[in-house]
């Protein structure tokens, strides 16, 4: 058998070696262990002690001072409409140096209640809900929004389904009819004026509905609950140049909703806001930063509004039974 | 470190750091994973709970809100808890049971507020229920609301810990597999490089010489074998350069020294160690000095210092001292050996013992000296020969003219002995110039020493012990006896000279051999068989300047009683026949000659003496005599006409034919001098033996020329007289001619 010797030079520099070897090897360690580091910073934390429900209402969240809340109905996704409305209150931030923070409605909460009870201090209110608004809570109109012609008006349509046997409105009696929201002026009030003009009263109709938005009101032709709707008429060209609904009747215009202020905001507040809107040119300067703006029934801006420009309208809703003359006078 | 090691270390480095940096990138990539995973369940949890809840916070639906967010709860494995904040940072509803956990009231109101749906807060929590990332996420994008999502990150981190596990458990195999694999391709890689590494020990200690071949180790070890193998080439061609170059310096007749720039010795060749008796060790780092010889002056050693370290190449001659102290003249060449960058770094020194050709070129030297001495003292004894021959001749008719009684004839006798002596002397002269005629015979040394020991023994002094060693059997030597017998008188004479108080003479013969070494170190001798005769003394001994001029002629140490011809003789007898001869001799310790003759294959033929006494020298026959020098011509006339011939007298060739011919009878003998104006003594026989075959001839010769005309040798039936001759010399002689 062969026999291996090693002498101390050898020693030494297998040594050398293992010792360079090694060391190498730790720098590539630590390399790859930091490399390999989670970074995340984590908190230990309790999650046995807890506290009931009372006692987490009494837990305040800290409020932020000078928010106005700026209310507005529900219209399509809470999603969608955040889209489109966010960047809008953004603008109004940037004009008026003032902070603002979006509201949608709940259900079964009418936006003229939060704006008269002071939850919101300014809303987008349809001309039915400003009129019950002003009539209960005298909010204070700002500016009426401009269509796309230009036009403080918007109109409503009466449509149904593509391939629906009903070609004009009065072939509507008899018929399921479904509307918007109670206190939608395009998708209520206007089209119980045109479903009036044409003879046709609520109890004409086999069947009425408040789906509770224009969206709603859409489905619920499309899938055949209702034989025919009313909605707002820029949703309603939309919709039908898509080829989902046919429309069978486009009212006259209307003088067009708009937004309104609670009462208590202070005049200059009130003021500022009202110039910044009547200064907003969705389709010009600050179309860019928003988002389907054309959607909405303010697709030109806004010109500003006063409350006898909506006499026509409180007219009819008091002749249909939508607003109680005395409220009206009362706040008047 | 060795490279097995090192290979094993590195394949156990690489698969440990892949293997835990794979881990921990894994560990990492499954946390982001799982983060990310979690985010969207999160989110996904979250938007679905959104799009389900969102009306239920705006209309203030509680109950409903409620009951879709525990159902949410309870339908998830991670989904530890949710509750919702509505639009006024309220507790909308949530999933826990029991109450809300105090620790998120106050956290969401305080920290927990995500600013939108693409950047959700998360805190991660470590709870008692395990670790939670809790999810924050608007209800509706852009407004105050939002949801919180707990997602349980235990099962996930559970999952991810047992994976990073196994990673790391296969990382350890892969080590243990790495090292396997590591010793097996440590094996594969260092087993050529092993064989190469004993390959190189092996050359670099000379224990392999060829190239090698590696079989296996794939490309790098072939390159690297060839290359190797290139070197291997290039360093045998070199080594062969380098042995070829160190064999000629080695094996050179020349010594070669190689010194450094301060003259230190770093190498000497064989031949140094044998001529100087110097070894190796015993010059190698010393000063070259130790083979000075104080024989020149520093001027000279600077000279040659100063050219050399200029860079010259210094030629020259000087004396060196061996080992022995004896001292040798070298004839030397010094050049500088330079680096490739040009700078002086040794000195190589080759020199050539000329000692033996200096002591060979006095040698030369001296002969030439006697050669012409010789010459000089040849062309003496033929004038005096010629002045001779009248006087002893003439002399001799006076002395037998007069009467016994008669007064004059004492003074007669001492002409007549006056003229003998100069006559011997003339001899000496001959004999040392090696001008006179000699008789070759094979004869034995031994015999001719033994012939003359009667005459020694009378003729040396009695306080002289002479002792003969002779050697029985030796082969014979050509030679002229006479000339011979005189060689070994002079050299005792000379030996009885050196010992005026007695001593001991001792005559040796012997047969000897002088090689090839012996025969290089003196002109004159040429190897081969030689019998040696020689003289020993005990007398005074000669010193060095004595020795080198004992030869030379006129040179006596003996003053007014020496002729300086004695030694002179025997130097040119010996010469004559082509032998040589050494001396040895140091002041008081006596004198050695060595006489070497070349020994001939010729058988010793004993003749028998012709013992007849010539009483009557008369004759009557007709001798034609021609000499051209008219008192020699003259008294050879009267010499032989007193004998009664007839005598035609011709002064030259042409005259002595026209004689004969003019002549009525027959001439019976031509007595003709050798060298004469026109024809000579030879010619002019041939043409007269043409007329008369039956003319014999008697040639006279005074003058070396003679001898060159009969190549110093009388051929076989020539017939010759020396002069000066007597009367009754030459009638003898002449009787001797004609009655043969």
């Amino acid at each position: 058998m062969k026999k291996t010797t090693i002498n101390s030079e050898d020693f030494r520099g297998l040594l050398s070696g293992l010792r360079q070897y090694s060391l190498t090897l730790a720098l590539v360690l630590v390399i790859a262990g930091l490399t390999g580091c989670d970074e995340k910073n984590t908190r230990e934390i309790n999650l046995r002690e807890r506290i009931n429900d009372a006692e987490l209402v009494m837990i305040e969240p800290e409020i932020e001072g000078g928010i106005l809340r700026f209310g507005f109905d529900l219209r399509g996704s809470p999603d969608e409409d955040a889209m489109q409305y966010l960047p809008f209150l953004k603008y109004l931030e940037e004009a008026t140096g003032l902070t603002f923070e979006l509201r949608f409605m709940p259900k079964g909460n009418l936006i003229e209640d939060e704006l008269g009870s002071g939850n919101i201090q300014f809303a987008a209110l349809g001309v039915g809900s400003y009129l019950q608004a002003h009539a209960k809570y005298g909010v204070i109109p700002l500016v009426k929004g401009l269509n796309a012609e230009g036009r403080a008006e918007y109109q409503s349509v009466i449509f149904v389904t593509p391939d629906s046997p009903i070609r004009n409105i009065d072939e509507l009696r008899g018929k399921r009819f479904a509307f918007g929201k109670r206190n939608s002026t395009q998708g209520h009030l206007i089209p119980q004026i045109l479903l009036f003009e044409h003879g046709i009263l609520l109890g004409d109709l086999s069947g009425v509905e408040f789906t509770g938005s224009h969206y709603n009101c859409v489905n619920a032709v499309v899938n055949g609950r209702f034989d025919a709707g009313g909605i707002q008429d820029i949703l309603g060209r939309r919709l039908a140049e898509e080829g989902l609904i046919r429309i069978i009747y486009t009212s006259e215009y209307f003088p067009s909703s708009g937004i309104a202020a609670n009462r208590d905001v202070p005049p200059e507040v009130i003021e500022k806001v009202k110039r910044a809107l009547i200064d907003f040119k969705p389709a010009g300067a600050h179309a860019e930063d928003l988002y389907h703006w054309e959607r909405t029934a303010m697709v030109n801006g806004f010109t500003e509004a006063q409350d006898k420009d909506y006499e026509i309208l409180r007219e009819w809703s008091i002749r249909l039974g939508m607003l109680e003359a005395s409220t009206e006078k009362k706040t008047q | 470190m060795r490279l097995r090691t090192n290979i094993i270390l590195l394949i156990v480095m690489i698969v440990m750091i892949t293997g835990l940096g794979s881990s921990l990138m894994v560990n990492r990539m499954m946390h982001n994973m799982l983060a990310g995973e979690l985010n969207n369940q999160a989110v996904i949890a979250a938007r679905s709970l959104a799009e389900h809840i969102s009306h239920n916070v705006i209309n203030g639906e509680i109950i409903e809100a409620q009951e879709t967010v525990i159902k949410m709860v309870q339908n998830s494995r991670s989904i530890q808890y949710a509750y919702v904040i509505d639009f006024d940072g309220r507790l909308f509803t949530h999933s826990f049971e029991g109450g809300f956990p105090s620790a998120l009231a106050g956290e969401q109101y305080r920290y927990h507020r995500p600013v939108s749906a693409q950047s959700p807060v998360v805190l991660h929590l470590k709870t008692d229920l395990g670790q939670i990332a809790d999810f924050g996420y608007p209800l509706i994008e852009g407004m105050k609301a939002h949801i919180h999502i707990g997602i349980n990150e235990d099962f996930a981190l559970a999952r991810i810990t047992a994976l990073r596990n196994r990673i790391i458990g296969f990382t350890l195999l892969l080590a243990c597999i790495g090292i396997a694999a590591g010793i097996f391709m440590s094996r594969f890689i260092t087993r050529p490089l092993s064989e190469f590494l004993g390959a190189m020990r092996d050359f670099g200690t000379r224990k392999r010489q060829e190239e090698i071949d590696l079989k296996s180790g794939g490309k790098e070890i072939a390159d690297l074998t060839l290359a190797f193998n290139s070197m291997i080439s290039d360093l045998k061609r070199t080594e062969e350069e380098r042995e070829r170059l160190m064999s000629a310096i080695e094996q050179a007749a020349e010594t070669v020294i190689i010194t450094d720039i301060d003259g230190t010795i770093q190498y000497v060749n064989p031949v140094f160690e044998s001529f100087t008796g110097f070894t190796c060790e015993e010059v190698i780092g010393h000063s070259v000095l130790v083979l000075k010889s104080d024989m020149h002056d520093d001027d000279f050693y600077q000279e040659m210092w100063d050219t050399v370290s200029s860079g010259g190449t210094w030629n020259g001659r000087f004396v060196s001292r061996k080992k022995s102290g004896l001292l040798y003249t070298e004839e030397v060449t010094i050049s500088p050996v330079r680096d490739s960058s040009g700078a002086i770094i040794n000195y190589v020194a080759v020199k050539h013992d000329i000692t033996e050709n200096i002591r060979l070129e006095q040698q030369y030297n001296q002969a030439q000296k006697v050669e012409s001495i010789g010459r000089l003292a040849g062309g003496i004894a033929h004038d005096l020969n010629n002045l001779l021959s009248p006087i002893l001749g003439y002399g001799e008719l006076l002395q037998e003219d007069l009467d016994p009684d008669d007064e004059r004839r004492k003074s007669v006798d001492e002409i007549l002995r006056a003229g003998f002596r100069a006559r011997d002397l003339v001899r000496q002269l001959l004999a040392f110039s090696r001008k006179q005629t000699l008789e070759y015979k094979p004869f034995d040394m031994n015999e001719a020493v033994t012939g003359i020991e009667k005459l020694l023994r009378r003729t040396i002094r009695e306080d002289i012990e002479i002792k003969i060693f002779q050697s029985p059997g030796i082969r014979m030597v050509m030679m002229d006896l006479g000339q011979i017998e005189q060689v070994i008188m002079n050299l005792v004479s000379n030996a009885q000279d050196a010992m005026p108080e007695g001593g001991r003479l001792t005559i040796e013969v012997s047969e000897i051999e002088l090689d090839e070494n012996y025969a290089s170190r003196y002109q004159d001798v040429e190897p081969g068989m030689y019998v040696m005769l020689a003289v020993s003394d005990t007398g005074c001994g000669m010193d060095d300047e004595t020795r080198e001029r004992v030869f030379d002629p006129f040179f006596s140490t003996k003053g007014a009683l020496g002729t300086g011809l004695g030694l002179a003789t025997v130097f040119g007898v010996v010469k004559q026949h082509c032998g040589h001869i050494w001396v040895y001799s140091e002041p008081g310790e006596g004198t050695t000659f060595k006489v070497f003759l070349p020994v001939s294959e010729n058988k010793y033929t004993e003749e028998k003496p012709v013992e007849k006494m010539i009483i009557d020298l008369k004759g009557s026959e007709t001798i034609l005599l021609v000499e051209d020098n008219e008192q020699v011509r003259n008294l050879t006339h009267i010499i032989i006409k007193r004998q009664g011939y007839t005598v035609l007298v011709a002064k030259n060739g042409e005259e002595a034919l026209a004689a004969m011919e003019a002549h009525a009878g027959s001439v019976q003998l031509l007595l003709t001098d050798v060298i004469m104006p026109g024809m000579n003594g030879t010619e002019l026989y041939e043409k007269a033996s043409a007329k008369d075959p039956d003319l014999k001839v008697l040639f006279m010769s005074g003058y070396t020329d003679n001898v060159i005309a009969f190549s110093g040798v009388l051929e076989a039936g020539t017939f010759f007289i020396q002069k000066p001759f007597t009367s009754l010399t030459l009638a003898a002689k002449i009787r001797e001619v004609l009655d043969n």
